[in-house]
């Protein structure tokens, strides 16, 4: 499975999200601000799992792993490491 | 659509809820011969006053029929309803210096038959049609703002207990009592909110001329430059001072599930208003649909935790 980039994430979060997103930077904080909301959350969430591979669990869902692109990623890349 | 001769002082905006009746309002308001209040429910109210029922072996009854009985026909009821209701609206222009009254209430679009019934023919209409399921959207949010359904809305939530069923029907009804008014009245004109974000000057000058006004240069900006006048209407748009076509297409985010089951409900009028129909996708099995909920109630969590923290 090919490298999630940035790119990538900002393209689904905009696809769903309906929202500008070309702006943000890794740290923009995108669900804590209510610039992607609930409905596009649950979106990555279902293609975050389809995309690792694994289930998440209550812990994974947390604003440290999913409140920002950057930390969007780390928490991929450790999470397909871990897996 | 041919503009007729005669111009009655009196212009009607009809539009359901969240369809961009309110910056239309504004946009006429900032016009130097229109003056329109913010929301009277003066029209819903003549409306309630004209309700009619059928009884018993379906004998009709309300109040034309009543003073029918009592040698009173019902056009002389309605002119004199009609002056009543006209006279404020004047009164309220003639006090701002203006020659012509424009009336806009939401809520009227639930009471178009009546509103019809009272004005067709001594008004100009201009009916604004927006996406079905924007206005669904927008009508939940709505909701969750203010806390509760007014009546009109709350008439649907009874008979279709879930909320997007509700709004979507809420919208069809009333998409499609102003397109039979806009086919059968050549003094009505129907207008998309989807042109008036992206194209307000060009809109706005078909409307003007429809309605037979100059066009004025600079009305659009003078109109999001006012506060306008406190009163009843959409909060949203009395906070910005530009537009912006940012909400046209929302739906799109709905769950594909919950899309597909209202694109069922609003295609038919979609097409009939020329919108293009939602397109019905490949739905999720069983096991998915799970997942979903359950990754919702992970996600509320997470929201509560952050509000604790």
């Amino acid at each position: 499975m090919k490298q999630l980039t940035r790119q990538d994430l900002i393209g689904f979060l905009e696809n769903h999200a309906r929202e500008d997103l070309s702006e943000v930077r890794d740290d923009t904080e995108l669900f804590s601000t209510g610039l992607v909301d609930s409905f596009a959350m649950i979106e990555l969430l279902m293609f975050l799992e389809k995309y690792t591979g694994t289930r998440l669990g209550p812990e994974d869902i947390d604003l440290d792993n999913l409140d920002s692109i950057g930390r969007i990623i780390k928490y991929v890349d450790k999470r397909k490491a871990g897996k | 659509m041919s503009t007729v001769a005669t111009t009655p002082p009196g212009i009607v905006i009809l539009g359901a809820p969240r369809s961009g009746t309110t910056l239309l309002r504004r946009l006429l308001d900032a016009h130097p011969n229109l003056a329109c209040p913010p929301e009277t429910y003066l029209l819903s109210a003549c409306a309630r006053f004209l309700h009619e029922e059928t009884f018993a072996h379906g004998l009709r009854i309300g109040v034309l029929l009543g003073l029918g009985y009592a040698g009173i026909d019902e056009a002389t009821t309605l002119a004199r309803l009609r002056a009543f209701a006209f006279g404020l609206l004047q009164e309220h222009a003639t006090a701002k210096g203006k020659p012509r009254w424009v009336e806009k209430t939401a809520f009227d679009a639930f009471h178009v038959k009546a509103i019809r019934t009272l004005c067709q023919g001594h008004v100009r209409f201009l009916c604004i049609q927006r996406h079905g399921l924007d206005v669904v959207l927008s009508l939940e949010e709505l909701v969750k703002k203010t806390g509760g359904f007014v009546d009109e809305l709350h008439t649907y939530i009874r008979r279709y207990p879930e909320p997007y069923e509700a709004f979507c029907r809420a919208w069809a009804d009333v998409a499609n009592d102003l397109a039979d008014l806009v086919e059968a009245d050549d003094m009505a004109m129907s207008i998309r909110y989807e042109d008036l974000v992206a194209d307000p000057q060009a809109t706005l000058r078909r409307v003007l001329d429809f309605v037979g006004e100059p066009w004025e240069q600079g009305l659009v900006e003078r109109a999001l430059n006012q506060t306008g006048s406190v009163g009843f209407g959409d909060w949203k748009t009395y906070a910005k001072s530009s537009i912006e076509n940012t909400s046209v297409g929302r739906y799109k985010r709905l769950p594909t599930p919950v899309r597909n089951r209202l694109a069922g409900l609003c295609n038919p009028t979609l097409a009939r208003l020329g919108y293009p129909e939602v397109a019905i996708e490949p739905e999720e099995d069983a096991e998915a649909a799970r997942r979903r909920y359950e990754l919702g109630l992970l996600l509320n969590r997470m929201k509560a935790n952050k509000k604790s923290s």
